[in-house]
Parts: C-alpha cells; sequence; structure tokens
C-alpha cells in the first residue's frame, strides 16, 4: 500500500516521515524527472506501507520542478506513484496558509488525512484549533493530532492509515482544481483567492487566538537576525565559526582513518604472497576506498552544522537575507544553500539546486557551483601549500599557511559570483525570477533529524561517489603499472645496470628508481609525456602531467598519484614531501617553486575536475551543453589563472 | 592465480565504469528506483 506525504515546507514533514519509517528510508528520484523522491517503508497490523515523501509545496499549483510533481501525481490514479491515502501535513501555528494546499488536496479527491502538527507551537503562540469544526469542512478527511518532533502521533496516523478507505463520491471544499490553471497565472490567482476567501471565513470558526506575545519575542530575534547589517555579518561570524570547527574537529578522525588506510596496505603486502594481485590491493583498492573514507569527517560535520541551522529555522533567514545580496549578480537567496553545499561537494550541491524555480538563477547556480573550493580539493591544496609556502607567521598570530588556504577559499567564492555576474549578462530569460519564502518558527534542533541528515549525505557519498573512485583507482593502477611492448623491461635494464656500476646507491634508491622508469614508460607515463608541450607555460612538468590526468576523475587522486609517480609511499606525506621539495628539472632548478606551485593551486581552484560533477550537471540540465559549456569556461580561467600566476611569480 | 584475479578486477572496473557513463551520461530511458544519483529518463 503506497502512502504519501505532502505538505507546506517547514511544517515538521521530515519529521513524521522520519517518525512512521525510522531508518528504513531511500533516496531517490520520481521516475521520469530528476526530483529528489525520498522512500520508506513501515509494517503494521501485518501490512507493508510505502511512504513517499513528496517536495514541499505551498500550493497544488507548482513555481518549480520540485512543485510540479506533487500536481502531476497526485492528479493522475494512473500514475505508478498515486498513493492510496496522502498525508497532508499541516502546520497547527500557521492554519490559514496551510489550508491552502490542504483545500485544494482534498479537492483531488484523494483519500486523505490530515496531520494536524506542531500543536504544540500553536498553544505556545496562545491559538487553540477547534478540531471537530475543522473536520465538519473536511468530512471525506480523517482529522488527527501529531507532534512530530516530539515522537507523539504515530500510532494514531497509522490507525488512520489503516482506517483509510476509497473516496467514491465527489466532495469539493472549493470545486474541481482547474486543469487548465497549471500553466496560467491568472486562473491561479482566481483560485487561490477563492479558496483563501472561503478559508478565512473557516478560521473564524475554527481558530480561537488569545495572546501574541510568542510573535513580539519571533519578531525581536528577526530584527537582528535579518538586518539588513547585523543579519550579514552576524551569518559570516556563524560560517566562519562552523568552518573553524568543521577543519579542527574533523582533523583528527580524517588522520586516524589515513592511518589505519596506510597501516592495512602495509598489511596485505607483508601478509599475502608477493604478486600483482597483492599489489593491486595493497596500491591501488586499499588506498582506493581509504581515499574515499578518509572524507567522511568533513562531509559529516558540514552537514551536522547545515542541518542544525536548518532545523533551527536561520537557515530560511540566511536564504533571505542573502537574496538582496545575490540578485544583482543573477544569482537567488536560494542559491545559498547550493553554494555552501558546494563547499563539502559540488554534487549535493547542483542537486540542491532544484528548489530555485527560475530557470536562468538556477542554471548559473548549477554553473558557478563547481568554483566553489570542495572537500576533495583539500589534500591537494595542504600538500602544495606545505610544499611552497612558508611556515611563518605574520602579527604573530596568523599563520601564512593559512592564510594561503584561506585565500584560495576566498578566490573560489569571488571568482563563482564575478562569473555569476558574466553569466547573468551572456544569458537570455524572460521570467523574472523572485523569492517567496516563509520564515519558520525558530526551533531547538531534532537530533534525531539531524543525525539523518549526516548519515544520508555521507551515504550517498560513500556510496554513490565511492564506488566510481575505487574502479577508478583499479584502472589508473593498471595504466601506471602496464605500458607497451618491452619498453618498461629495458628501461628496468638500464638502472640496474647503473646501479650495478654504482656500489654507493642503497637498495631502497634502486627500487625507486625502477619505479620510476616503470612509471615513466607505463601508458600514463607516455600520456604525460604527450601533453607536456600543453603544460610546460604553467610550469608543470610531464609527471605533474599524469597527476592532472589521473586527478580528472575525482581531485583527490591528485596526492595519490603524485606519492605513486615518485615512488614513495602514497600515504606518507612526510616523504612526498622531502621528495617533491628536492625534484629538479633537467637545468637543475626545482619542480616544485613558489610560482609552479601557486600555479598548481589556481589550477586547482578553477579546473572541473571531476566526472561525477559533470554527470550530475548533465542530468540536472537535460542537455550535454551546459556541461560541456561548464567544463569549456572553466578549463579556460584554470589554464589562464594558472598561466598568469606562473608567469608571474617565476 | 594473481593475474587472473587482476585481469577479473581491471574488467570489473571497466565494466561498471562503462556502465555509469552510460547511465548517467548516454542512456534516455530508465526505470529510477531508489537510486540516489544515477539512473534517470529524462523527458
Amino acid at each position: 500500500m503506497k502512502v504519501g506525504l505532502v505538505g507546506n515546507p517547514n511544517t515538521g514533514k521530515s519529521s513524521i516521515f522520519n517518525l512512521l519509517t525510522g531508518l528504513r528510508q531511500q533516496v531517490g528520484n520520481f521516475p521520469g524527472i530528476t526530483v529528489e523522491r525520498k522512500v520508506g517503508s513501515f509494517s503494521a497490523d501485518s501490512k507493508d506501507f510505502k511512504l513517499i515523501d513528496f517536495p514541499g509545496t505551498y500550493s497544488i499549483f507548482p513555481r518549480s520542478k520540485d512543485e510540479k510533481v506533487v500536481y502531476d501525481v497526485l492528479s493522475n490514479p494512473e500514475h505508478s506513484e498515486f498513493p492510496d491515502v496522502c498525508i497532508v501535513v499541516v502546520d497547527a501555528s500557521n492554519l490559514e496558509r496551510n489550508l491552502l494546499l490542504f483545500s485544494q488536496v482534498y479537492d483531488l479527491q484523494v483519500p486523505l488525512i490530515m496531520a494536524l502538527n506542531m500543536t504544540d507551537v500553536a498553544r505556545k503562540n496562545k491559538k487553540e484549533i477547534q478540531r471537530e469544526a475543522l473536520q465538519k469542512m473536511f468530512p471525506s478527511a480523517q482529522i488527527i493530532e501529531t507532534n512530530a518532533r516530539a515522537g507523539l502521533g504515530k500510532d494514531r496516523l497509522i490507525e488512520a492509515i489503516l482506517n483509510s478507505k476509497e473516496r467514491k463520491d465527489p466532495d469539493y471544499f472549493l470545486g474541481p482544481i482547474p486543469e487548465e490553471g497549471i500553466n496560467d497565472a491568472l486562473i491561479q490567482e482566481a483560485e487561490a483567492s477563492a479558496r483563501y476567501e472561503k478559508i478565512q471565513k473557516l478560521i473564524d470558526k475554527v481558530l480561537v487566538r488569545k495572546l501574541e506575545s510568542e510573535e513580539i519575542t519571533i519578531s525581536k530575534w528577526d530584527r537582528i537576525l535579518v538586518h539588513p547589517l547585523w543579519g550579514y555579518f552576524i551569518f559570516a561570524a556563524i560560517l566562519m565559526v562552523v568552518f573553524q570547527f568543521i577543519f579542527s574537529f574533523a582533523t583528527l578522525p580524517m588522520d586516524i582513518i589515513d592511518g589505519a588506510f596506510v597501516k592495512l596496505g602495509s598489511w596485505l603486502q607483508e601478509v599475502l604472497p608477493t604478486g600483482v594481485f597483492t599489489d593491486l590491493l595493497s596500491q591501488g583498492i586499499v588506498p582506493g576506498i581509504g581515499g574515499v573514507l578518509v572524507f567522511i569527517p568533513q562531509i559529516a560535520f558540514l552537514f551536522f552544522f547545515i542541518a542544525i541551522l536548518e532545523e533551527s529555522g536561520y537557515l530560511a533567514r540566511v536564504v533571505f537575507i542573502m537574496d538582496r545580496l545575490m540578485r544583482p549578480l543573477g544569482l537567488n537567496g536560494k542559491s545559498v544553500v547550493p553554494l555552501l553545499s558546494s563547499v563539502a561537494c559540488a554534487i549535493p550541491g547542483v542537486m540542491a539546486t532544484r528548489t530555485i524555480s527560475d530557470w536562468k538563477e538556477r542554471m548559473i547556480t548549477i554553473l558557478v557551483a563547481p568554483l566553489m573550493s570542495c572537500s576533495a580539493r583539500i589534500p591537494v591544496y595542504t600538500i602544495l601549500i606545505s610544499l611552497v609556502i612558508p611556515d611563518h607567521y605574520v602579527f604573530g598570530v596568523l599563520n601564512v599557511q593559512g592564510l594561503v588556504l584561506f585565500g584560495l577559499y576566498a578566490l573560489g567564492l569571488v571568482s563563482a559570483l564575478l562569473v555569476a555576474l558574466i553569466l547573468k549578462k551572456l544569458i537570455k530569460s524572460k521570467d523574472k525570477g523572485f523569492l517567496l519564502m516563509e520564515l519558520p518558527q525558530y526551533q531547538r534542533p531534532k537530533w534525531g533529524n539531524v543525525g539523518l541528515t549526516v548519515w544520508e549525505k555521507v551515504r550517498v557519498f560513500v556510496w554513490d561517489a565511492g564506488k566510481i573512485i575505487l574502479a577508478l583507482s583499479v584502472i589508473l593502477w593498471a595504466l601506471a603499472s602496464y605500458g607497451p611492448g618491452n619498453e618498461m623491461e629495458k628501461a628496468v635494464k638500464i638502472v640496474e645496470h647503473q646501479f650495478e656500476n654504482n656500489t654507493n646507491l642503497d637498495q631502497e634508491e634502486k627500487e625507486n628508481q625502477i619505479a620510476s622508469v616503470k612509471l615513466e614508460n607505463s601508458y600514463m607515463g607516455i600520456l604525460g609525456k604527450t601533453i607536456e608541450p600543453v603544460i610546460a607555460p604553467l610550469g608543470y612538468d610531464w609527471k605533474i602531467g599524469i597527476s592532472l590526468i589521473s586527478s580528472f576523475a575525482a581531485r583527490e587522486v591528485f596526492v595519490g598519484s603524485l606519492a605513486t609517480i615518485y615512488a614513495v609511499h602514497a600515504d606518507d606525506n612526510e616523504k612526498l614531501l622531502d621528495r617533491l621539495s628536492q625534484e629538479k628539472r633537467s637545468d637543475g632548478s626545482l619542480v616544485y617553486n613558489l610560482a609552479s606551485g601557486t600555479s598548481l593551486m589556481v589550477f586547482y581552484v578553477y579546473a572541473m575536475q571531476c566526472m561525477a560533477t559533470f554527470a550530475i550537471v548533465k542530468r540536472e540540465t537535460k542537455s550535454w551543453r551546459w556541461p560541456l559549456f561548464q567544463m569549456a569556461f572553466m578549463g579556460i580561467l584554470a589554464y589562464l589563472g594558472a598561466f598568469i600566476t606562473y608567469q608571474i611569480l617565476s | 592465480m594473481q593475474i587472473v584475479l587482476v585481469i577479473f578486477s581491471i574488467s570489473l572496473a571497466s565494466i561498471y565504469l562503462g556502465m555509469q557513463i552510460y547511465q548517467r551520461l548516454i542512456k534516455k530511458d530508465a526505470k529510477c528506483d531508489a537510486c540516489a544519483m544515477g539512473k534517470t529518463n529524462e523527458r
């Protein structure tokens, strides 16, 4: 049996979903469209139920792609997702607005349950609802009270689901929903006005208002938090604290994960018989899995804080204040969440743009989101900063390396805003964007919901991105381990011959040399040599070229590739740093100096080195044109930025 | 034996990546049930 879950945003819909399904939930898409669909399951009275969470919407008439799915499914009993019964979550503290959607769904003749949620908030606001009067106006619906955040109402909901029956005789609150109104703003306006008029009369009967003390408190908070000046300062301060926490707290678990995989690789090398599969396991698969899992702490921390901000009602205020700032740049207040999410990973960032109803603003947000420095860039930045930026302090407290890291993030953000401004002029659209939103009540975050958000984001990252990175690690290992003909064997013999003639060199040095020449003559080495003329003006040699190619699929592969190329164990950063800092060109100059290192950092700020982002942009824009355009302009920016940086600094 | 396992792993990785490229970038009509990021059919 299918149960639909519908409601306005911020009514506690997710809490009800979690209350009914617990951890038995999956994220997917509605068939035929790229609108996220959360499905959960639960059992009651020996029956299995599938709960489908529909996107939050204020009205059955859609303003965005997300919202359209509600009408498309609920108006079509033949649709594969059409529910046998639909729960509409209604915020009791904001009954008038919520009844618009409820009455519309009621008029679609769907078997209906009204979950009168947040009655505690309504009572706090001195509002009392006469449930019997409400029931009289909607005789075909079951009306029950819930308080999902407190975990109350589950039994009542299940009982209502079990008692639900098909509606045979048409029963309308206002009248049938005009089909032609879906694309006609005038019809929508007339329908909504007529509905609100009738709802207002109903509200007079069912809502008893007592005092407004809570509203006064809320407006006091909002006077500060959405203030045209202080609002931005407070948001910037919160962001700074969040980032400090992410970087401070994530370091320890990241080091533990990293260290565990290094040990696992070494252990496998020791216990398994010598051979190519052991090499693949210890040098390809284990570092590949480690390379994915090491980012879990940062992603978990970021979404933990975002979920808290969202649960508390503050994120809606951020969207509101940022709208003023973003609009002149061709973006929307709702672009803030995708851009913030892109600091962890551009994939959820691009997916989060679905809430932006204006096509042009959504497209610009998608195109600039990958310019925000994601967590995959952190290992690249970290190793390059350690290599070429001195570990000095300015004014006694500010670490230069830390300042450069901050500068790279700032460069990404400023570039994203500037590119958005340019794209605003280039992309033509007849529609004029607007932001319509409600500021929800401030609430204490519900930790269960925060935990589920973090779990879901981490699971998607590990499972979906992880499988691709793992498969690529195997392919990269193969390309770096094999070469055409017997060129590798010949090169190895030359090195062995050199070592036989020079007894001063130790065994470790010999092994490193052999690994280097093998790589040079592998398929990957040949590829690196082929592109060397193109990247030479940026200050890079063929070995950096290989790392650039291998990290096209995922940026974090860069460090692992460098480690393999320089024949040092992939996760021994100290050794890798030593080796990189001593690496010289044929003219005796250092390969990694301030000019080439900074040039590489700038390259990684701009380049779209991420296959998964390319795929997600292709999917979200439904065309090849936009991801190809994005890859082209980011590639040009990366090349030009790196070229200018190198030429100025060298 | 090790060679066989390596060939198997590389083949598996190649097939998986090929399938991903096909599903994410080329395939137009796919059923989507409980997928997170891939397998969509686009109208």
